[in-house]
């Protein structure tokens, strides 16, 4: 049988499932049709062909271009019913076949649809190593797909074997009117074939990803979209200058990153105006300049600043005076500031990334629910807050060399964990360089005293000395009482019991032990009894895993060392932690 | 029976709706959870009556749609709370009782869980070859061998080698 012959046959066969489907989407009120499957029946011939087509479809959208042409084969009212979806998305990565028959497939597949006049809602194209073969076929398909078959959702991802290249996009895109979703990756809006029609004024999402696009060029787009929802621009090469003002009522999420896969290499000079009040999130990932004309924004939810120059005064804008609805606040490695003062009452989630030595911190966040930062420790840290249940998360490092004391730097942990200490911490320690001989226990000062730590992870160095863990476990219990010790946040907890090397841990294991201490040669008993002035309060030390794919911890009973507790382990575990009970602190 | 209270205090009581399976089983939903469903928020502005009959759709399906949507109204439940229940209310369950949640669903408009079981059927006819499909869904194959390897080689493509051996 030929293709022509078959293809009128499928239509055939379509027209006829059409007819036969037993519910259409509105017939609530409509008398039920009988069901019967149980006989041969003229429309229940199977379980699943009797579903009507949209529904059908729907289904069919979920798989892969391959799969969804493989249905073609289950029956005659099959045949046709992939080639028919109203959305198509032709993937390179997802697709098996080489680059020609891609291309070949794509341009059948399209064909069919324009000889059937048939639309498509949704369409999308994500290709690798586009070359010059690929593109008269992009140009020739697109302007198609998007000014006749009624496209909805664009969305078309290209990436270029070389790095500076670029599809150049056919304007005429811009003249369609049924447009609401423009996803462009890999593309360039060219200055030569300057935009003069932007018709489309149903735009809700603007997705562009290292598009080189020049300000006169997106100023046209952007004034012309009023409906706008979403904004992204990742890597966008040209765009030095972008403006959203109070005509984009509807604007609810504005991220934009200087970095996304490449860089643009224009960081320092773009500057950002964003003067919609009524913006609910604000991403920006590298930009020295960073405009609002507005004060108020009454509707931000969610402000995430990442490499954004800010100053001590930004934090009067952060407050709850202006922007009265924030909940989540996320400064990562962000400059121009030392001091601040934080004041906000709706947020929720706070999280500082990149604290420097230099920074002078007081927050005050009355409801905070989590809490989290990362970096040095700052020179004073204050948090005020009336929250009662609230969560906090602190990673500390540490580049102390040997010119410091490392004991005033755990005097400075201290200060930090004070000033949480009526939340649950979670506190992390990273990036240990240090020489045990830094290491020593000096006085308590007057009014310090150990704060309760929910975890505590340490992540640091596997070599250390068994000198410097034990020192190191003594600075530690100096300054916070931890319930649970996880030992390393990147290495495996197998590696864990068959490295001899790992001290701490096996440090850590000895505690478990004290009874034996006496006979383990790696410890000098007249040393320990002199330093380990935290054991008075310890209570109990356990060791416990967790294996994978498990839901809790277990304990491990009865074991004297980590080998002979790998021994009666069934399986190989994937983390372990150590759990300590303290004696109340007074 | 039907309260003339408008979202007044927590005392006073909800609006409820009477719905009728085709089998003639009535369910008593609250109004918060029946108008998550489209068709039947229509029906409920259109007419004073609280009585709703759905001529198509039988008790089992429609007690699986109350509870979906009684589940969806409750404000004491987090999002995530409700995206697990989503994922347990489709495993597990028969191709049919899929088929027929899935036409319900179409019908009352509820688009979350129209989503939901139109995903978990793909996801039952992902990676399976087309003789499992056929033989799982009862699909009469009215090819000819002939038009079968004609549309595989006009497709070939859409078959890595490995079904193609099994095949």
């Amino acid at each position: 049988m030929n293709r022509g012959a078959m293809e009128e046959q499928g239509q055939n066969e379509r027209v006829s499932r059409v007819r036969t489907k037993i519910l259409s989407p509105c017939s609530v009120e409509k008398q039920a049709p009988e069901r019967e499957d149980d006989d041969g029946s003229s429309y229940s011939m199977d379980r699943i062909s009797q579903l009507p087509q949209p529904i059908l479809h729907h289904i069919l959208s979920f798989l892969s271009q391959n799969e969804a042409a493989q249905t073609s084969l289950l029956s005659k009212s099959w045949r046709y019913l992939w080639s028919t979806l109203p959305n198509i998305e032709f993937r390179e990565d997802c697709f098996n076949g080489n680059k020609e028959t891609f291309l070949s497939v794509l341009d059948k597949t399209l064909q069919g649809y324009h000889d059937q006049k048939l639309c498509i809602q949704e369409f999308g194209v994500k290709m690798w190593k586009v070359d010059s073969e690929s593109i008269p076929l992009l140009e020739k398909w697109i302007p198609i797909v998007t000014l006749n078959m009624g496209v909805k959702n664009l969305s078309i991802c290209l990436d270029f074997l070389q790095r500076s290249a670029y599809f150049d996009l056919p304007l005429v895109i811009f003249e369609a009117k049924s447009l609401q979703d423009l996803y462009l990756g890999g593309c360039k809006l060219s200055q030569n074939n300057p935009l003069d029609k932007v018709l489309f004024k149903n735009l809700r999402t603007l997705y562009l990803n290292q598009v080189y696009v020049t300000v006169e060029t997106f100023e046209k787009i952007i004034s012309n979209c009023t409906l706008i929802e979403y904004v992204t621009l990742h890597g966008c090469k040209g765009l030095r200058t972008i403006k959203v003002n109070k005509l984009h009522k509807y604007l609810k999420c504005f991220d934009f990153s200087n970095f996304y896969g490449r860089y643009t290499g224009e960081e320092d000079d773009r500057s950002i105006e964003i003067d919609v009040p009524t913006v609910e999130t604000i991403k920006i990932v590298g930009c020295n300049n960073w405009y609002h004309h507005h004060k108020y924004f009454l509707h931000l939810k969610s402000l995430y600043l990442n490499k954004v120059r800010l100053s001590s005064k930004s934090f009067d804008f952060f407050s709850c005076n202006y922007l009265p609805s924030l909940k989540y606040l996320t400064l990562s490695y962000c400059n121009g500031f030392n001091e601040f003062h934080l004041f906000n009452r709706s947020i929720e989630h706070l999280i500082f990334d990149g604290m420097m030595e230099s920074n002078k911190a007081s927050v005050d966040v009355p409801n905070i629910v989590m809490f989290e930062c990362e970096g040095e420790i700052p020179e004073s840290f204050s948090f005020n807050t009336t929250s009662i249940k609230w969560k906090s998360n602190v990673i500390l490092w540490s580049y102390v060399n040997s010119d410091n004391d490392a004991s005033s730097w755990f005097l400075k942990i201290n200060s930090v964990l004070q000033a949480l200490s009526q939340s649950e911490i979670s506190l992390g320690l990273l990036q240990f360089r240090w020489k045990s001989n830094r290491l020593h226990n000096g006085e308590d000062p007057p009014g310090h005293k150990p704060v309760l730590v929910a975890q505590l992870k340490l992540g640091f160095y596997c070599h250390e000395s068994f000198s410097f863990s034990s020192a190191f476990i003594s600075n530690l219990f100096r300054v916070c009482r931890p319930r649970y010790m996880v030992r390393d946040m990147y290495t495996n907890a197998r590696d864990e019991f068959e490295t001899k090397h790992n001290q701490l841990t096996e440090f850590l294991s000895l505690i478990l032990h004290r009874d034996q201490r006496d006979e383990c040669p790696n410890i000098n008993c007249q040393e320990m009894r002199h330093d380990y002035f935290w054991r008075h309060d310890l209570e109990e030390v356990s060791m416990e895993v967790f294996y994978q794919n498990g839901k809790e911890w277990h304990r491990v009973e009865g074991t004297s060392s980590l080998e002979s507790a790998a021994a009666v382990m069934p399986n190989s575990p994937q983390k372990v932690r150590f759990g300590f009970k303290w004696k109340e602190i007074s | 029976m039907v309260t003339t209270d408008e979202k007044g205090p927590l005392t006073a009581k909800k609006k409820s709706v009477i719905i009728r399976s085709c089998d003639g089983d009535e369910f008593l939903v609250s109004e918060s959870a029946a108008v998550l469903s489209t068709s039947l928020k229509k029906i409920l502005e259109e007419k004073e009556d609280r009585l709703i009959h759905l001529s198509d759709i039988d008790n089992k399906t429609l007690a699986m749609v109350i509870a979906y949507l009684s589940t969806h109204a409750d404000d004491g439940l987090s999002d995530d709370l409700k995206r697990s229940f989503d994922q347990e209310f489709v495993s597990g369950k028969e191709f049919d009782v899929l088929k027929y949640l899935v036409l319900a669903t179409d019908t009352l408009q509820v688009t979350c869980l129209c989503y939901t079981v139109a995903k978990k059927m793909a996801d039952i006819m992902k990676n399976k070859l087309v003789e499992w499909v056929r033989r799982e869904f009862d699909i009469q194959n009215d090819y000819t061998p002939e038009a079968e390897a004609e549309i595989r080689r006009l497709d070939a493509w859409a078959w890595d080698d490995r079904q193609l051996e099994d095949d």
